[in-house]
């Protein structure tokens, strides 16, 4: 488990760094990147001592009866037409389909637009590498945009060449994602069992006080000998659902269960 | 109202949470947190639709848009697919269009039309156009297409064979360009193919007349240069068999056609055409390089006999009595040979060996066989040479002219100097008039070198006069070719030359030589006569030699007779020559004519032509041709040579 700094290290970079050092195949790495509550002024982590900003820590789970179980879901719908990331450098957006990003992004926001980036979080983008197919896609999040040069930073690495699509939740879809998360990383039954949530930030923004109903139904999932504790983070490390391989992720819930095997 | 609070009884999971939490607050609190929750809820719930309405606008804005782009797009395809439609059925090109994914193949109906099919109107196979490709072009064909799809060329241009529905072949220019991935790989090649084939013809009949002699249909010179080469090249790198060259040039062909006409002889030249194509094998070029002339190349050939056999066998079949256009003709002709071998020689330097041998096959008496002789070329090359000194050295001053003293065998005065061109070779040294003179007799070099020599005599002449009187200046004789005499030119300038001298002119003598048979005596004569009548004297110049003949003697205007040097050397011991020589004199003293011995080297041979009356002599035992210096020394001194016939001695009086 992989609990960052949220604000002074870039997630994507951070998870491949990780992932060159373990046998992704045997080991299962989640994690978080801390938040502040949408101060963005820091974020503390601490291990073995009072917690710090610019700090990760790394805590490794083993034992012969030791199981871990990793749900992670968003919950977003993708909508509208495929697009090609034509101009990117880095967590940098400029172009897609050969036009400036940021007013395409801005009709769709409508009103909403006003109140850019937090309003951002209502339509983050799935991307994905079409050689690696459809399936591989990730989330990103918008955190900043740059009027002059009409881009947009986001919490993770957009790839020029690569596709995108717009998403969009609808409050239920994405309260429903914790349930989803939570029947992945269910324990056996009966079992006694803790589950580590660190759900985004955006999704708390987004949903409102709606946001209790995620917490509370995903542990109706995950039942009464289940004990929970989390935190609202700026970016979520867990595998890809399809290809296994660690990454990081933006509004999503990840849900990672410990419990023993009888 | 605690009922209406109990969670249990609501289904709604928000609304559930809520009043669990308004199950918290005291009552009076509880409403109104209850009812804010309910309200920020709706004013949620209002948001969330109307930002989906909103997106579902947007969406279906930009969905309009790209599908009304996809619209124009479409009919615009559509139009340009009706155009390409049009174009593809007015060309008159075949258009194909191969996916290179699938391998299916579109081809126009042009295409099928090309080669007199039905058109399938559906995807073909690649194999329908490979498989009528000609099996020698086909490997070609992918060559190119496989070159061109890993981006070898810019374009695909290939020409090949195809077989029409009828088994007959076509020639074909492919052209096609290949589409690319955004990575460059080839997903699609599209092109035209256009039939070529009156193209072809045209080419192959330029070709034909632009490499084939047109009368004979043999290869012409340009075909032959360019065969004779490659043999040469193939041998030298592959160090094949060797190769041999023959020569053949008919005998007395202008005869044939001055006297039988040139279609006549062209009749001649197409059959000698068929025989040596007919005796020749597939691997062997017959050539016609113009005129009269043939060559073959025989490919391969082992050695010189196997060469010499299989001319010697075309000969035998050429070299016979035909009968053409109702006529009988001798055809007979002259052939030379060479070898064509790993030896570094040009393909001018062997058609030259071989020409050069069929020259001595001529000069040998025609209508034979003459093997190329590299010693018989090396002293051709020689004199070749040697002529093209003999021009340079008339330019650069080698010449010279040197003066033999002729005495009065009476009086032992020096009466006249025998003028003899000396050549000052840079490399050789003196060269021989012997030598030279024939030479510049064959190139025509003679008229001016003659020319010159007589201008050269006439100025030492006027040189002698201004110091002596010409009453006592000797004469100075010049030696004339008749062949120089019969060159219009010459005669006029010598004319000239001799008119301008005046009463001079007597001290002028003209030794003509006769070493070839007269062609036109009569000419001669008058021009002899002509230049005698200015008072010029005409001595003939070795005579009883050569083809000089006593008639001259009677016809011609010679003033003096001189003697071979021949009969002097021999006169002593060869009782015969005495008697030829006293005769000579004998009947030139009976003509009134004078006589001048050549060639005296001894005392004896002086006393003798002294006892038999020669009027006078020339020779070693008087002096060697002397310089211009040294003659003018004796010339002015007045030196006399003694002649005793009753003393032992001769000796030169000072």
């Amino acid at each position: 488990m992989i609990l960052s700094d949220g604000l002074f290290i870039n997630g994507s970079e951070l998870t491949k760094g990780v992932c060159h050092s373990i046998d992704t195949s045997e080991v299962t790495v989640t994690g978080g990147l801390a938040g502040d509550g949408g101060v963005f002024d820091e974020t503390l982590v601490g291990l073995n001592g009072p917690p710090q900003s610019r700090q990760v820590a790394a805590l490794g789970f083993y034992g012969h009866n030791i199981q871990i179980n990793t749900g992670s879901e968003g919950g977003w719908d993708e909508f509208g037409p495929k697009r090609l990331i034509t101009r990117s450098e880095g967590n940098v957006l400029y172009e897609v389909d050969g036009k400036p990003a940021l007013p395409l992004y801005k009709m769709y926001l409508g009103e909403e637009a006003k109140g850019l980036p937090g309003t951002a979080l209502c339509f983050p983008l799935a991307i994905w590498n079409e050689d690696q197919g459809k399936d591989s896609w990730v989330i990103r999040t918008i955190q900043s945009i740059n009027e002059t040069e009409q881009s947009m930073q986001f919490s993770g690495d957009v790839p020029q060449g690569w596709n995108t699509r717009l998403m969009w939740g609808k409050f239920d879809k994405i309260i429903d994602a914790s349930v989803e998360a939570a029947r992945v990383a269910e324990a056996a039954p009966d079992t006694p069992s803790l589950s580590i949530m660190i759900s985004c930030l955006g999704r708390k923004i987004l949903l409102g006080q709606r946001i209790i109903q995620e917490v509370y139904l995903a542990s109706k999932i995950l039942g009464e000998k289940n004990q929970r504790i989390g935190f609202y983070s700026y970016g979520e490390i867990a595998p890809q659902r399809v290809s296994k391989i660690p990454m990081l992720h933006n509004q999503t819930m990840i849900i990672t269960t410990l419990f023993e095997k009888n | 109202m605690k009922n209406l609070f109990d969670p249990d009884l609501i289904t709604h999971s928000l609304l559930k949470k809520q009043l669990e939490r308004s199950g918290s607050f005291n009552e009076s609190e509880r409403w109104p947190y209850f009812l804010k929750q309910i309200d920020m809820a709706y004013c949620e719930s209002d948001r969330e639709r109307r930002i989906t309405e909103h997106t579902m606008e947007v969406m279906s804005e930009e969905i309009m848009e790209i599908n009304q782009g996809l619209m124009a797009q479409t009919n615009e395809l559509l139009r340009s697919q009706e155009r390409y439609l049009l174009v593809a059925k007015a060309a008159s090109d075949g258009l194909w269009d191969w996916d290179l994914k699938t391998n299916r193949i579109y081809y126009s109906s042009r295409w099928w039309e090309m080669l007199n099919l039905v058109d399938k109107e559906q995807d073909s196979s690649i194999e329908d156009w490979f498989s009528r490709i000609h099996h020698e072009d086909v490997h070609s064909v992918h060559e190119h297409i496989n070159h061109h799809i890993l981006g070898g060329s810019t374009r695909l241009e290939v020409e090949c064979r195809i077989k029409t529905n009828s088994s007959q072949y076509i020639w074909v220019l492919i052209r096609g360009l290949a589409a690319r991935d955004e990575k460059g790989k080839a997903v699609r090649l599209a092109g035209s193919q256009t039939d070529i084939t009156l193209k072809k013809k045209q080419d192959e009949a330029l070709y034909k007349a632009a490499f084939h002699d047109e009368l004979t249909g043999l290869a012409n010179r340009a075909l032959f240069m360019n065969r004779l080469e490659q043999v040469i090249l193939r041998k030298r790198r592959l160090g094949e068999k060797r190769a041999a060259l023959m020569f053949v040039d008919l005998d007395r062909f202008k005869y044939i056609n001055d006297t039988m006409g040139h279609e006549y002889g062209d009749e001649v030249l197409k059959l000698v055409a068929s025989v040596l194509k007919s005796h020749t094998r597939p691997t062997d070029t017959v050539a016609r390089l113009g005129g009269d002339e043939f060559t073959v190349i025989f490919d391969p050939i082992d050695d010189i006999e196997e060469a010499k056999f299989v001319a010697q066998r075309i000969i035998t079949q050429l070299n016979r009595m035909y009968e053409l256009a109702g006529r009988e003709i001798y055809v007979s002709s002259s052939i030379g040979l060479t070898m064509i071998d790993h030896v570094q020689k040009s393909p001018e330097t062997i058609l030259r060996n071989a020409d050069l041998a069929m020259y001595e096959a001529k000069s040998r008496g025609k209508s034979r066989l003459e093997i190329f002789d590299q010693h018989q070329y090396d002293r051709l090359l020689e004199k070749m040479e040697l002529t093209a000194d003999l021009r340079q050295g008339k330019k650069r001053n080698q010449f010279e002219v040197f003066y033999q003293p002729i005495i009065d065998m009476e009086t032992g005065a020096v009466t006249c100097f025998e003028a003899l061109m000396r050549w000052l070779h840079p490399k050789y040294g003196y060269v021989s008039p012997a030598k030279f003179i024939p030479l510049a007799e064959e190139t025509g070099l003679i008229g001016t070198l003659g020319q010159w020599v007589l201008d050269k005599v006439i100025v030492q002449m006027h040189a002698w006069c201004d110091v002596i009187t010409p009453q006592k200046c000797p004469s100075i004789s010049v030696n004339i070719s008749v062949k120089q005499l019969m060159d219009d030119m010459f005669y006029k300038k010598v004319l000239q030359t001799l008119d301008v001298l005046g009463q001079k002119r007597r001290l002028i003598r003209l030794e003509v030589t006769e070493s070839v048979i007269m062609a036109d005596p009569k000419l001669i004569i008058e021009r002899l006569k002509s230049i005698h009548e200015l008072g010029v004297i005409l001595s003939i110049d070795d005579f009883g030699t050569g083809y000089s003949s006593l008639s001259y003697l009677h016809n011609y205007p010679f003033d003096l007779i001189k003697i071979d040097q021949s009969f002097i050397a021999t006169m002593l011991t060869d009782h015969k020559s005495e008697r030829l020589v006293a005769s000579l004199i004998k009947l030139s003293q009976d003509l009134g004519l004078k006589t001048v011995a050549e060639g005296i080297e001894t005392e004896g041979q002086c006393k003798a032509l002294h006892a038999l009356g020669c009027t006078y002599g020339q020779g070693y035992l008087f002096s060697e041709a002397l310089p211009p210096v040294e003659a003018s020394h004796i010339v002015f001194q007045g030196h006399r040579y003694t002649i005793n016939p009753y003393d032992e001695d001769i000796s030169l009086l000072s």
